[in-house]
């Protein structure tokens, strides 16, 4: 467990050296405040837009930072070198991908936390209202659904370079979270194998839609009921578990070739 | 010139030392230099042109997003009616009644509500930015004025907003109809008047005026045909208020004739006009009919009308 999370916390100390943390945070002041200045039909004060802005450009600056920093780790320790050290030490392949993915998931929660923040903060300098116990809930399933995400980002890097890995990470996180929904309407004018080829990919694709709680805290509604909230984090722990296994049946057995250094 | 001692030298030794860095710097230098040139042209051709030439041009929006940015226009509009609804969309009916479709239900906000009094306001950015994206998107910036003028009380504001509109959009029919009935609402019966004869006039095949004033856009749909029969007879039944509040009972009567025409089922207004035949005037002042018709007290929602 130790060197699980004195992995975790390389990944934190490099990230927190890195800039791409502190461009994303001024990206979103800088698209807050324009937004401020807006003159809507010679109204002021008006809050609702602005949160509902910036939820979605913390949704996806987040998403932008989980894919970065998860992807990139098990690629820069092969290309540099220090994976073999650092299995030498012995730090076992399972910890590895462990620490990987929780120092992954940690700097993008910890970042989210600022986004949320900054984003209240905003708000509430223009009059707004951020219920405390909905923003709780709201973070926890961003938090889950940044979980899944790095996890997927840390099996594709097990056999892929950095950048395929982004890649194919962002398609597939993207397109589960924008069709996935719309599957079952899609598949009821289908028939035959391309309706069961539809619903298979419905069922093993996660479920992003299940974390965005972001409609209820733009609009003030009242926190979700505890049974299905749990359920849903357990759902989201479950797909991370899935990916972590699958992540690590990936890289048990892949030799690394000392040439290409 | 390069074999200078210290920082120079070393310079050198870490440019000019191998052809391939050579090489790397030369590319970088050109594609700097590149850059440049395009941004000093494009800085001289935005500095150079004439205040008139900017305004003949298409708009930012036209340039950047081309024929998309009706598709946009419509789904900032969409989207709107989703906050004026709290968020809740209208979301298709499950097909497939799986735990996911269960807690999908769970997250998303369920239920018939709407934002009021001054909270109503807070759909205006969206339509806000549907006009930025459309400036022909007309119904953006009817429905932008009907709240202003009722929610927040605002009539200057829905004004400003309509003659945007209408600097936008000058033969679109809708824009004279709204101008009309903001102001009735402010108490200007000669300017609201002026405004729906204008309307009127622009109103597809109405007085062979089209060649004078072009319709907008010719109604394609089924739907599109339904509400400018539906807008004629606002409008007339507008101006036949306004006649009648001029003293002008046969003119308000060939107004509601033209509506029954189109609506046959319009009872109370049969008997407004049997009224008006007989007696020169109706019970009901025109003034309390037209308050009555421009400040309902409770808005109905098209998902109201199907409860």
């Amino acid at each position: 467990m130790i060197r699980i999370l004195v992995i975790a916390r390389t990944v934190w100390i490099e990230t927190i050296r890195r800039k791409d943390l502190y461009v994303l945070i001024t990206l979103l002041l800088a698209f807050l405040l324009a937004l401020m200045t807006l003159n809507v039909f010679g109204l002021r004060n008006l809050v609702s837009y602005i949160k509902e802005a910036g939820l979605l450009l913390a949704w996806v600056f987040a998403w932008i930072l989980t894919i970065g920093v998860s992807v990139r780790q098990l690629p820069q320790e092969e290309k540099t070198g220090t994976i073999f050290s650092l299995l030498a030490k012995p730090v076992k392949r399972s910890e590895l991908i462990i620490g990987k993915w929780l120092g992954a998931w940690g700097i993008a929660g910890a970042s989210t936390i600022i986004f949320y923040i900054l984003l209240a903060g905003i708000v509430r300098a223009r009059g707004g209202n951020f219920n405390l116990a909905l923003t709780v809930e709201a973070w926890i399933l961003h938090f889950c659904f940044m979980g899944i995400l790095s996890a997927m980002g840390i099996l594709f890097s097990t056999r892929m370079n950095s950048d395929a890995a982004a890649t194919l990470t962002g398609v597939l996180s993207a397109v589960a979270f924008m069709l996935l929904p719309q599957v079952p309407q899609l598949a009821e004018d289908l028939s035959g194998w391309r309706k069961e080829s539809l619903f298979i990919i419905y069922y093993a694709l996660p479920h992003f839609e299940l974390f965005d709680l972001r409609q209820r805290l733009v609009h003030d509604w009242e926190t979700m009921s505890w049974e299905p909230f749990i359920m849903i984090v357990f759902y989201g722990l479950l797909m991370s578990a899935v990916f972590l296994m699958l992540g690590w049946l990936a890289y048990r057995k892949k030799r690394f070739n000392r040439d290409v250094f | 010139m390069w074999r200078g001692e210290g920082g120079a030298k070393t310079l050198y030794a870490r440019c000019f030392t191998s052809d391939a860095s050579r090489n790397s710097v030369r590319r970088t230098l050109l594609i700097v230099f590149v850059l440049w040139g395009f941004a000093f042209a494009l800085a001289c051709r935005l500095l150079s042109m004439p205040d008139q030439q900017k305004r003949n041009d298409e708009s930012f929006a036209d340039k950047m997003l081309g024929g998309i940015r009706y598709e946009i226009s419509g789904e900032l509009y969409e989207h709107a009616d989703s906050v004026f609804h709290k968020g809740v969309g209208h979301a298709p009916k499950e097909s497939v009644p799986d735990w996911f479709a269960k807690m999908r239900r769970q997250v998303a906000p369920r239920g018939h509500a709407h934002l009021h009094h001054e909270g109503t306001l807070e759909i205006m950015p969206w339509l806000y930015f549907s006009t930025r994206a459309d400036p022909g998107n007309v119904t953006a910036y009817a429905v932008a004025a009907y709240w202003l003028a009722r929610e927040a009380g605002r009539l200057d504001l829905a004004e400003g907003v309509l003659n945007e509109a209408l600097r936008n959009n000058p033969s679109d029919y809708r824009v004279y109809m709204e101008k009309g009935n903001l102001a009735m609402k402010e108490g200007k019966y000669k300017k609201a008047a002026r405004f729906l004869d204008a309307a009127y006039l622009r109103l597809s095949g109405t007085n062979n005026m089209d060649e004078v004033y072009p319709p907008a856009a010719a109604p394609e749909t089924t739907r599109d045909k339904d509400q400018v029969r539906i807008d004629r007879a606002e409008i007339l039944v507008y101006r036949g208020l306004l006649y009648e509040m001029q003293g002008s009972p046969d003119n308000a009567l060939r107004c509601y004739r033209e509506i029954v025409k189109i609506f046959p089922g319009r009872v109370n207004l049969k008997e407004r006009m049997i009224e008006l035949e007989k007696n020169g005037r109706s019970p009901t002042p025109p003034e309390k009919l037209a308050e009555t018709l421009l400040f309902p007290r409770r808005y109905v929602c098209a998902e109201d009308e199907d409860e």
